[in-house]
């Protein structure tokens, strides 16, 4: 892998990083919508190096495209943007947060390490080849055939939401 | 070690998404706005997605992580509209989307 | 052919359906529904009564199975459908004929009548199941279009609802009706324990194999058991004794249906059923002398019924019974073709009377024969056309009834020369043909001839307009012999009413219901027998007429003399044998009426006081300790204890709830962050 393209990567996780933090600490809850467009973009970017191409554009198109939307459609009717104040936050639950962090970032991070350092190395060529295969056929494969029972319930799902949608937006 | 190696590695992978997930859930737990605990959540779940690539491609080299991760992103969208059309029905019904307001339930 | 008759079935119930629902709205009432509906079926009838004229034989099948139950022994499947032969044919022609006239009738007579669209969809249902009863193939089918005629019958004899005798009436008719149907029911079901079917042809082919012989039922040989039965049903429905007493009342429906149902057709389906399983009830053996002795005794008591009769359709109903019997005797001694032939010209001239005495009573508004008098002259065509129906009924040469009834009267003579221990039966039948002339002729005498002994009444008659007038000279025509016997010397006539044409038609039922051949011998003591009853009848026939005009056209004997003469018998007759009486008084009054007493004080006392008012104390007692167990340990201590217990720790849990999300949030992360370190410190 060039140079060139370990930075792109690298500027991609900068980029999902910083709108992260805009989308969580921005006053403005239209901008912190949009950062988070960013870093959706951000994460599609690193889904692409990991040779996940395909996932990476149903997030583009899902995502990008389909979430954001509705959550500044959703601002936007709120008419929150009219009232934006600094006070979009919980102050007396500060100290219940700080707490929080501090029990929680050892053990995800020491979790995480124990992963990454637990199982086996793998041959770095087999990673790069498998991040150079064609992965679409079998993911449709796979979706098709072990994954065809959860792919069935997701189906369900997402017809029970699209009614259950409608349902609670309907007027009255 | 260079920045650059690390950014391509595992460690890399998983530090993003360990980060995306705290930012994720501060703004759960910070935002009054129940359209910005909305947001965390999405943050919450992309780092989960993350996760899941990350290790899909270094040490499992198979696709289930990816498959997974569409799923995610499925469940994802669902919840989304779910949310906003709650987030719809609560603003029409309180003229807020503060989700401290939200709690006619208690008593 | 098999599918035209179920056209011609099937039009009168399109046309009854019409008439229930739209009747109302249909301009005329829908009238013409009915009217066209019969005529169709009739239009579709002639053409097979005339291929049975010009062949000499008709016959057709339509079959398919209706329910079948392979499963059960014997693979149980009942064969419904449609057979024409000649008999049908001939059945057919008239049904739809004196159908098609009573309607035509109808529109004259019931014109103004309140529920007029109700009546023609009534005679329009009772159309259709007659026609369906003489196409029906197997008994089955037949009963419940018989079923569907009483229920006719029940609607039209009480169609003036207002009427207190009308309601009574139809109920008398339906329930009386019913005990001969009950019979019917077992003979069906009788049929199909024996033979598994109730398709005439099936069971006319076992019976002639012999292979029912053998078997047996309730005790008795099987084929006697279904023909009492049969013949149960046929007492009922033809009102012979003792079931006849429904069929004087039923005189309280308008006179079309009195013409078309108690007359022509309805209570020909007695008749009719007997001559459908005379095989059966002659292989029986025994059953026949009983049908013989029940027509004999019928036509002649009812025809001394008829005589003082004062009701001019109750004179009618009378003589039909008495006619019934003629039917009913001739098929009991073997001449079930005399039968048949005598139901047709029956049906012609009965309906004809009928009509005309409708016609008349239409005129003067009375059925009083008392009251009538002297409307020859003011209603000539009805009195042309019940004059020639009369010398018919009476069997005068050159009329139809002299051809049918000679016919039966020969089989009976017949019967009677050779079992001379049952000499009984063509005594009452000649007896009844004398009293039959007399009181047809009194009826005439009262109605049309001598002074108006009513001269308001008189004053308004008339005659009656062309839709009445029609259907009477129709069937007057009828009346006529040479439709039955030709030749009449016209030779365009001649061919077409060929002069053996009924012969050749009963002689391809016959084959059909493979009987057995007659003995041989007895071919001269018919012979001798029909020579017999020609002169017997003729002379009996004279000898009522003559008598008849001596006492109620020309008063040389007193019929009130007469009748203080015979003034014990006339009480008994004037009471009808004291039918009603016994049937009303002693059977229903005393034997069901204390029977039902009895029941109801059974029900009263051991049921409802004892059982069940006891059960409730016992019930009662039980539920007072299951109350007051249930109040202080379940309800106090159980349900209010745990509730109470419930209460408390939600009051105890309650005040961490806080219905905010976020809280309930870093709870639930705070379990995360726990249960991490757990897990992290278990490695």
């Amino acid at each position: 892998m060039t140079t060139g393209l370990k930075i792109v990567l690298l500027l991609a996780e900068l980029l999902c990083v910083s709108s992260a933090i805009l989308v969580t600490f921005h006053p403005n809850i239209l901008h912190a919508a949009v950062a988070l467009l960013f870093a959706f973009l951000g994460v599609a970017v690193m889904f692409v190096y990991a040779g996940a191409d395909f996932i990476a554009g149903v997030q583009v198109i899902v995502y990008v495209g389909g979430v954001t939307v509705l959550v500044l459609f959703a601002v936007m009717l709120t008419h929150w943007l009219y009232k934006v104040t600094l006070r979009d936050v919980r102050k007396k639950l500060i100290v219940p947060i700080v707490l929080l962090v501090i029990l929680l970032v050892p053990a995800v991070y020491k979790s995480l390490v124990e992963l990454a350092s637990s199982s086996q190395n793998i041959a770095p060529e087999r990673v790069a080849e498998f991040a150079g295969s064609a992965k679409t056929a079998l993911i449709g494969q796979a979706l098709l055939g072990n994954y065809l029972l959860p792919f069935e319930a997701i189906t369900i799902l997402l017809l029970g939401a699209l009614v259950g949608a409608v349902g609670l937006a309907r007027p009255k | 070690m260079n920045i650059l190696d690390w950014a391509v590695s595992l460690e890399g992978y998983l530090c993003v998404g360990a980060i995306l997930f705290f930012l994720g859930l501060a703004a759960v737990l910070y935002r009054r706005n129940a359209i910005g605990i909305l947001l965390g959540i999405e943050l919450i779940l992309n780092a989960a997605s993350i996760n899941f690539i990350a290790f899909s491609k270094y040490r499992a080299v198979a696709i289930d992580g990816q498959l997974v991760t569409l799923f995610i992103i499925l469940i994802a969208a669902a919840e989304a509209a779910v949310a906003l059309a709650i987030i719809l029905r609560l603003y029409r019904l309180r003229e807020t989307v503060d989700a401290g307001e939200a709690s006619i339930m208690r008593n | 052919m098999a599918q035209t008759c179920l056209w011609i079935v099937c039009l009168p119930i399109l046309a009854f359906v019409i008439q229930v629902f739209f009747g109302k709205r249909l301009p005329r009432q829908g009238d013409w529904v009915s009217l066209a509906a019969i005529g169709f079926s009739l239009l579709l009838a002639i053409p097979i009564f005339g291929r049975l004229l010009s062949e000499g034989h008709v016959f057709d099948t339509l079959s398919f199975s209706w329910l079948s139950l392979p499963q059960t022994a014997g693979a149980f499947q009942i064969i419904i459908g449609v057979l024409v032969n000649n008999f049908t044919a001939i059945m057919l022609m008239m049904v739809t004929l004196c159908a098609g006239l009573i309607h035509l009738f109808s529109v004259g007579y019931m014109h103004g009548e309140d529920r007029y669209h109700l009546f023609f969809a009534y005679i329009s249902l009772f159309s259709a199941a007659m026609l369906g009863l003489v196409v029906s193939d197997n008994l089955l089918t037949f009963f419940i279009f018989w079923e569907l005629m009483g229920l006719c019958s029940y609607l039209l004899i009480g169609f003036y609802y207002k009427k207190p005798e009308a309601i009574a009436a139809s109920l008398k008719a339906f329930m009386t009706t019913r005990i001969g149907d009950v019979g019917l029911f077992l003979g069906l079901c009788g049929l199909y324990a024996v033979f598994g079917t109730s398709q005439f042809e099936s069971i006319y082919a076992a019976v002639a194999s012999g292979a029912a012989e053998s078997k047996t039922l309730l005790g008795m040989p099987a084929l006697t058991f279904i023909g009492f039965m049969v013949l149960m049903g046929a007492i009922g429905k033809s009102a012979q004794f003792p079931l006849h007493v429904w069929l004087p009342d039923a005189m309280e429906g308008p006179t079309p249906v009195s013409a078309l149902i108690h007359a022509a057709t309805m209570v020909a389906a007695g008749v009719f059923l007997l001559i459908r399983m005379f095989p059966v009830l002659e292989a029986s053996h025994t059953v026949l002398v009983y049908v013989a002795y029940v027509g004999a005794v019928t036509a002649f008591l009812a025809a001394l019924l008829a005589i003082v009769q004062v009701d001019i359709k109750k004179v009618l109903a009378y003589s039909t019974i008495s006619q019934l019997g003629y039917m009913v005797m001739g098929v009991g001694v073997g001449a079930f073709a005399a039968a048949f032939l005598h139901l047709i010209t029956h049906a012609c001239f009965k309906a004809c009377l009928f009509l005309c005495s409708g016609s008349v009573i239409h005129s003067v508004h009375t059925q009083d024969m008392r009251e009538m008098g002297g409307l020859k002259s003011k209603m000539p065509w009805t009195f042309a056309c019940m004059l020639i129906a009369t010398l018919s009924i009476s069997g005068l040469p050159f009329f139809s009834g002299f051809v049918s009834k000679d016919r039966v009267l020969a089989g009976a003579l017949a019967y009677g020369m050779e079992h001379t221990g049952h000499w009984l039966i063509p005594l009452l039948g000649f007896a009844a043909a004398g009293i039959t002339a007399f009181y047809m002729f009194r009826l005439i005498y009262m109605t049309f001839f001598g002074s108006a002994r009513d001269e308001h009444k008189h004053h308004h008659a008339h005659e009656q307009p062309i839709v009445m007038v029609l259907p009477l000279v129709v069937l007057a025509t009828l009346s006529f012999a040479v439709w039955f016997s030709g030749p009449t010397g016209v030779d365009a006539f001649d061919q077409v009413f060929s002069v053996h044409w009924y012969e050749h038609a009963v002689a391809g039922v016959e084959k059909e219901m493979a009987l057995p051949a007659p003995v041989e011998h007895h071919e001269g003591i018919h012979h001798v027998a029909h020579s017999l009853a020609l002169i017997f009848s003729l002379v009996l026939a004279g000898a009522g007429i003559f008598f008849s005009s001596l006492v109620y056209l020309k008063g040389w004997i007193s019929p009130v003399k007469l009748k203080s003469f015979f003034s014990p018998i006339h009480t008994l007759l004037w009471n009808k044998y004291y039918f009603d009486h016994l049937y009303i008084n002693i059977i229903i009054q005393k034997g069901l009426l204390g029977w039902n007493r009895f029941l109801a004080a059974f029900d009263d006392w051991v049921i409802d006081r004892i059982l069940v008012d006891g059960w409730s104390r016992i019930v009662l007692f039980i539920k007072s300790i299951v109350g007051l167990f249930d109040d202080l340990v379940i309800d106090r201590m159980l349900v209010d204890g745990s509730a109470g217990m419930t209460a408390m720790g939600g009051w105890a849990v309650r005040r961490i709830q806080t219905g905010k999300v976020q809280h309930y949030l870093i709870a639930s992360l705070a379990a995360l962050g726990f249960g991490l370190f757990y897990l992290i410190g278990m490695r």
